[in-house]
């Protein structure tokens, strides 16, 4: 539903196990530095040392160093400062500079950025192309010559992004190299304008190809800009290969125009010694005529260094940490490059890459130790800083200040008064200090623009909300960001804004699901493309992904692999080993005992290793012109500019981020608007309801319009029948509405707030609805806190009370109050700030007894209450959608199963349906949509499809009768002219003999495409079969789905005289008329005929084929097998199997002779019953839940659907070994526990037995019932018979129905 | 001009007071067919790795390297060689030889 969520405790454990683990390493790596630094003792003469080029895990798969190990490892072996340069970007810097930062060293940020080939540049060409990328230098210079690649598409002028248009890759194929030889730079910030230099050189070399950073000779200027940035030619570097190849006059001339670009101060030469012999492998394989050896790279690059006046500067090119990680780094390197372990993949021939001390260093320059010098010095000449823990509040308004802060106050006054009957001295003052507020922080722009933004949503059509505690500022409500009036409902900014806080204020809005990237484009067009950006989000090594990319390589056996990695759903990479070691799968493995354990070793060493980066599916950064200078950026999948940095790294870098998350529940509620306002290719559905409230000036039904506080809304709320409502619709929330009895929006706030898992742990819920409900005194621990609980009968609910009793017991302000609150929940802070406020209510003339007393309570409370802000800016759509089901059920419903926003099965919305009267139609291919739209029907069919027929005839012949007739559920009180549905609301009168029923969409047919589907709706209608086939342009599968899901029953008339007499008959028909292709080629339509031919019969002729033309279906009509007669529950069986739901008829009605048999309580009696007598429920499965139990004890929550409602059944520990494989396995089950009530509704059953109703429906069948029902565990399994599955519900067994 | 063999090497002598497999431990003297050779000066030394993949079950704890030196050396008589002397492990061997 929501895509913002709070944790649950699982994560929660994972994350502090994260850091757990984090910091373990770090420590490991400093112990690694002192085991090194034992071995050899510094030398007296030891120069100081700072490693200038380093790869840290967030080169993602190439670095197997992460950068907190770097930063330990560095403070540890004395160095000073410490460079990190990632490849292709600054993914890792913001975590480096915190890691640096704590373990007290100095970071130098930096990059390692791939050059494009440029025709003019000697030492830039390719030997060897990319997959894919850019092509090979025409003439190749060295030995090997590799595949060559395509050549991009030329740039598409995508209006979306400044960067080209990604569409023009193509996966490449065979045994090609993933990535390009290019020659490789790294660039070191100097200075601060370098940091921002090295931002836009990242961001153009990212702008070329998507995921293909190479950097233009062009755009080394922008690293040039201001002097700021220095260039670092290594090995890889194009002076290095070109002196490698002894080309030294190319390399001087290549080394002056880096001197041209950069400076003589801004340029270094790297060396690194990795011992490489002359012609690489000497010893240990084949050697390499082209490799000069280290010896003779390091002696030229120094004499052209000392030719040319340029530094040379001693460099690791560090890639691991201790000697033995080459492995990690050598597999990693191959998961890149997608090829198998071998030698030759791995460029390297020794392995000396490692995080090497400065004594290791040492020795291997020992005759140069100017060179080490040369480093440290530079490290320590570096000065980027990225300003950790700073804000910044871009200029987006393109105001000055001053006329910001008068358009900002303008506009809220104005703003106040359009929204308020009066403005009253509390809205006065309030809305004087919020902008006293705004002023101090400097925020006049972000309101401005988000209130811009909020505005063009609405304007383009977009149902928009604000959520989260942004709800809680009049300022907001004022520009209409927010849709909740702070002051009626008491909401407290100072959670929202707060003085006291290192971080901006969050502003989150909520827009449709569907029209998320409309909103996106549209944010990015307002602002510019230059000063917006998308977030990124780091996709990390999760055991699953690392087995299958670690195994690949190692060359293990794909179904191996694919057997070890579906064991794993989310686990962590490092507990691979424990897991595996449990897998019964293995043991019938062929994996031999070293593999698995090479594989096992490596998985859990890359443990949390950053793979790749993904678009964060809502963040979008805000900025000004500065935003390119802080953060680099590329390109997402979907084109959009994105920052390098995650949602921690911003929020660290103190930059704006607007977050706009698309939420289901909006496209569903403008569904239903669009149903009942009309649209293109639909009437509207309520012209003739004049009493309709919440319409706006033209007479269209609008959500702004919508009253507060409307009964019938407030009247189904409490009823508890509340499916579909946002927030409010699981059987927890139906059960916490039937005790809570809601008659207003804050009792909403107040619902929406206790269901946590916090509150219902301690069972607030409790004490709060006996005190509601005045079975219970309301008391207050102290008078002063009256105010503050009062509306909550003195139980502390909300963070806004946590902050009002800490202002009310020590006068401080109530953002200081915010700012204590957010630190209770810390153990170690807790008795320091225990003492502040006992102190300070001491001063206040609080006794200490009663000081105590409240300290207790909020301590309790504290970490479990909830933002009432964002608490009511949830509760406006959960009002609404409620005020749509109670005034316009099934536009509403009509919405929910286009849209499928909430927690339930769709079958489960159709069975609400007729649960509230409104029959369900069949997708018919002539009328319906493609999404599920609203019919108003003649009222004998709205009946024939609720299966009332037989009750409305017999009505004549007295109410006793009729009500016999009717299906289980309904009722037909004395005085009412229609039966009741069982949900107690009648939802589908029409008026005037008519009902409105819902019409299933075509979309919801099993293999059917958006573009079949577009084709189809677009050449209606159809007269036939031949019709269809000749104009729909249906593949064969989506045509028998059609079938199936009932589609085609109204167009070729099945049921009707002359008519197929079956949906048989016409999957035969479809079967023989779809089989030859070339059929219609040959002109032929098919003519009617006797049997299943007899489907041309609503119009057979159009065809017009000749009559004598023999076709298959013409042959085969010459033998039609008498056809065995369609069964109802066939029919039902194939519908769950094209649609995933029984769409004609409830599947439990087919088993009601057994229900009877077994005295079945219906789901609408059950709160008839006695609490703790012993009763049987049945229903198809609609959802099981397991959530985690204080007690550490499993608990199976079990909802089951019967068509007179919904039962919840609940499995404890002791009862699991007889259900749980029931319960987890059926999906049509038969229940027995004990009646349990809270309340004065909601009734729920405690589970003792559960039985798969398919089997018992059998076992009856074949006469051992008994035997059946005794039957515990998992029944054995040569009776499980393997029928199929429906599409979308879970393992089930759809019985052999009712005859 | 250069000459192979890849021979073993009976005995090589290295440097005093050196751990093995640190850059200090360069050859001083070997024996070769049976001739004791000095060695004069080293001229080069470097590094090779083999696939520590083929090396067993599991991530290697070490990672085994394999040593070259290149150095000069004389047995006696006045001409002089250069010879490439091969470090695995234990076991040394002559690889090359430039006379």
């Amino acid at each position: 539903m929501a895509s913002s969520r709070s944790w649950s405790p699982q994560e929660h454990q994972h994350s502090l196990e994260d850091l757990g683990a984090d910091a373990r390493r770090a420590a490991a790596a400093v112990e690694q530095v002192h085991a090194a630094n034992r071995e050899r003792p510094t030398p007296r003469d030891a120069p100081p040392f700072a490693h200038l080029s380093v790869r840290s895990s967030y080169s993602m798969r190439d670095g197997a160093i992460r950068p907190r190990e770097l930063a330990a490892a560095a403070a540890a072996a004395g160095m000073t400062h410490v460079a990190l340069t990632d490849r292709d970007g600054l993914y890792g810097v913001v975590r480096f500079a915190q890691a640096a930062a704590a373990e007290g060293i100095t970071p130098v940020f930096g990059t390692d950025l791939a050059l494009a080939p440029d025709a003019d540049r000697p030492g830039w060409e390719l030997t060897r192309a990319g997959r894919t990328r850019f092509p090979a230098a025409p003439v190749p210079r060295v030995g090997e010559v590799g595949e060559v690649g395509e050549v991009g598409q030329p740039e598409s002028r995508d209006p979306r992004s400044r960067f080209p248009d990604p569409r023009g890759r193509r996966p490449g194929r065979g045994a090609a190299w993933l990535e390009d030889d290019a020659a490789r730079v790294s660039f070191l910030a100097a200075t601060q304008a370098g940091y921002a230099d090295l931002c836009r050189t990242v961001s153009a070399a990212h702008a070329q190809r998507r995921g293909d950073p190479h950097l233009d000779v062009a755009d080394l200027g922008v690293a040039a800009a201001h002097d700021g940035v220095v260039a670092q030619l290594g090995p890889d570097s194009p002076v290095g290969r070109l002196l490698a190849r002894g080309q030294s006059g190319a390399a001087e001339e290549e080394l002056r125009r880096w001197l041209e670009v950069f400076g003589r101060q801004r340029v270094v030469l790297g060396v690194r010694d990795h011992r490489v012999a002359p012609g690489g492998r000497r010893a240990t394989g084949r050697s390499d005529p082209h490799e000069p050896g280290d010896d003779a790279r390091i002696r030229r690059t120094l004499e052209l260094g000392d030719h040319l006046g340029v530094t040379a500067v001693a460099v690791n090119d560090v890639r691991y940490l201790r000697p033995e990680d080459v492995a990690i780094a050598d597999v990693l390197r191959c998961v890149r490059q997608q090829v198998p372990l071998g030698a030759h993949h791995l460029g390297r021939t020794s392995a000396e890459a490692w995080f090497t001390t400065p004594v290791e260093q040492h020795e291997r320059f020992r005759e140069r130790p100017d060179l080490l010098v040369g480093a440290h010095e530079l490290a320590v000449s570096c000065e980027g800083d990225l300003g950790l823990g700073q804000l910044h509040v871009p200029r987006l308004s393109g105001l000055s200040p001053e006329a910001a802060a008068g358009e900002l106050h303008r506009r809220c006054w104005e703003g106040v008064a359009a929204r308020f009957p009066r403005v009253t001295p509390e809205i006065r003052e309030r809305l004087e200090r919020e902008l006293d507020m705004v002023d101090r922080l400097g925020l006049h722009d972000l309101f401005l623009a988000v209130a811009a933004v909020v505005a063009d949503v609405r304007e383009l059509g977009v149902l928009v909300a604000c959520r989260g505690s942004a709800a809680g500022s009049l300022v907001c409500f004022a520009l209409r960001i927010s849709d909740v009036d702070p002051v009626a409902n008491d909401l407290a900014f100072e959670r929202f804004m707060n003085p006291y806080r290192d971080e901006l204020p969050d502003i989150d809005l909520d827009v449709e699901s569907h029209r998320r990237e409309d909103v996106y484009d549209l944010v990015m067009a307002r602002f510019g493309e230059e000063r917006t950006a998308t977030l990124a989000m780091v996709e990390t090594f999760q055991a699953r992904m690392a087995v299958r990319e670690v195994g690949k390589v190692l060359g293990l056996p794909r179904e191996e692999l694919d057997t070890i990695a579906s064991s794993f759903t989310h686990a962590r990479a490092r507990d691979v080993r424990r897991i595996v070691k449990n897998l019964p799968e293995l043991q019938r493995s062929n994996l031999d005992a070293g593999q698995l354990d090479t594989l096992l070793d490596v998985v859990e060493r890359i443990d949390g290793f950053p793979r790749h980066l993904a678009m964060h599916p809502c963040g979008i950064l805000l900025g000004d012109v500065e935003l390119a200078t802080r953060t680099p950026m590329e390109r997402s999948a979907h084109g959009y500019a994105m920052s390098q940095f995650d949602k921690d790294d911003v929020a660290a870098l103190g930059l704006l981020k607007l977050d706009v998350l698309g939420v289901r529940m909006l496209s569903a509620m403008r569904h239903c608007l669009q149903l009942v306002n009309g649209s293109e290719d639909h009437p509207p559905t309520r012209e003739s309801d004049p009493s309709l409230p919440g319409r706006d000036d033209h007479g269209r039904l609008s959500l702004d319009h919508v009253p507060t506080g409307d009964p019938a809304a407030y009247a189904l709320i409490r009823s508890a029948h509340s499916v579909g409502m946002f927030q409010i619709e699981s059987p927890g929330q139906r059960e916490l509405l039937g005790r809570l009895q809601p008659d207003r929006f804050g009792d909403l706030v107040t619902e929406i707030s206790l269901f946590r898992p916090g509150p219902v742990k301690a069972d607030m819920v409790t004490p709060y609805v006996a005190r509601r409900h005045g079975e219970e005194p309301t008391t207050y621990a102290h008078p002063s806190l009256a105010g503050v609980l009062a509306e909550t009968y003195g139980v502390i609910v909300y963070h806004e009370q946590v902050m009002g009793v800490l202002a009310a017991l020590t006068g401080c302000d109530l953002a200081y109050a915010d700012l204590l609150r957010r630190q209770l929940s810390d153990e170690r802070k807790r008795p320091t700030i225990r003492a502040w406020v006992l102190a300070r209510a001491a001063d206040r003339g609080v006794s200490r007894a009663d000081a105590e007393q409240v300290w207790d309570q909020l301590a309790s409370f504290a970490s479990f209450g909830f933002c009432k802000a964002h608490a009511a800016a949830f509760a406006v759509p959960t009002e609404r959608s409620a005020f749509l089901k109670a005034h316009v059920f099934p536009e509403f419903m009509a919405g929910l199963l286009t849209h499928d926003p909430g927690m339930y099965p769709r079958r489960m919305i159709l069975d609400e349906c007729r649960l509230f009267g409104v029959a369900v139609l069949p997708p018919d291919v002539n009328r319906a949509q493609v999404d599920y739209s609203v019919e108003v029907v003649d009222r004998g069919l709205a009946d024939h499809r609720l299966a009332l027929t037989a009750a409305v005839r017999a009505a004549g012949g007295g109410r006793g009768e009729a009500a016999r007739l009717l299906p289980p559920g309904w009722t037909w009180p004395e005085g009412e002219l229609r039966p009741i549905p069982p949900s107690g609301f009648d939802a589908g009168e029409a008026g005037h003999g008519y009902r409105y029923a819902v019409r299933v969409g075509l979309r919801d047919v099993a293999g059917s495409t958006d573009a079949e589907l577009a084709a189809l709706t677009g050449a209606r209608p159809f007269t036939s079969l031949e019709d269809l086939r000749a104009r729909g342009g249906l593949s064969r599968p989506t045509a028998t789905a059609l079938v199936d899901a009932g589609a085609l029953d109204a167009m070729a008339g099945v049921g009707r005289r002359g008519g197929p007499s079956g949906r048989r008959a016409l999957t035969l028909a479809v079967e023989e008329l779809w089989r030859d292709r070339r059929g219609r080629r040959r002109g032929g339509g098919v003519s009617g005929g006797g049997g299943a031919g007899g489907v041309a019969g609503a119009g057979g002729a159009d065809g017009g084929a000749p009559r004598g033309e023999q076709t298959a279906l013409d042959l085969h009509a010459d033998h039609t097998p008498v056809l065995p007669e369609d069964r109802e529950a066939d029919r039902v069986r194939a519908e769950l199997a094209a649609t995933g739901m029984d769409v004609s008829r409830h599947v439990v009605s087919f088993y009601e002779p057994l229900l009877e048999v077994l005295g079945v309580t219906r789901a609408c009696d059950l709160g008839a019953c006695r609490t703790q007598s012993t009763v049987r429920v049945a229903g198809g499965k609609v959802a099981v839940q397991s959530p985690a139990q204080r007690s550490g004890q499993r608990v199976l929550f079990l909802s089951l659907d019967d068509r007179t409602g919904q039962t919840q059944t609940t499995y404890f520990e002791r009862n699991l070994d007889d259900c749980a494989w029931t319960v987890l396995h059926a999906w049509l089950l038969v229940a027995e526990g004990r009646i349990s009530r809270r309340g004065n509704r909601g009734a729920t059953v405690t589970g003792t037995r559960a039985w798969d109703l398919s089997r018992l429906w059998r076992a009856w069948q074949e006469g051992w019932l008994d035997d059946a029902l005794a039957e515990r565990g998992t029944p054995a399994p040569h009776e499980r018979a393997g029928a199929p599955r429906p599409r979308g519900l879970s393992v089930s067994e759809f019985g052999r129905g009712a005859r | 001009m250069t000459k192979r063999y890849r021979e073993r090497l009976e005995e090589v002598e290295v440097a005093a007071g050196s751990a093995a497999g640190t850059d200090a431990a360069a050859p001083v003297a070997f024996r070769w067919r049976g001739q004791r050779y000095r060695v004069l000066v080293v001229l080069g030394h470097w590094h090779e790795d083999e696939g520590w993949w083929r090396q067993g079950d599991g991530l290697p704890q070490r990672i085994e390297r394999t040593d070259l030196w290149r150095v000069e050396a004389r047995n006696g008589v006045p001409t002089r060689g250069v010879y490439e002397l091969v470090r695995r492990g234990e076991q040394w061997r002559l690889d090359r030889v430039w006379d």
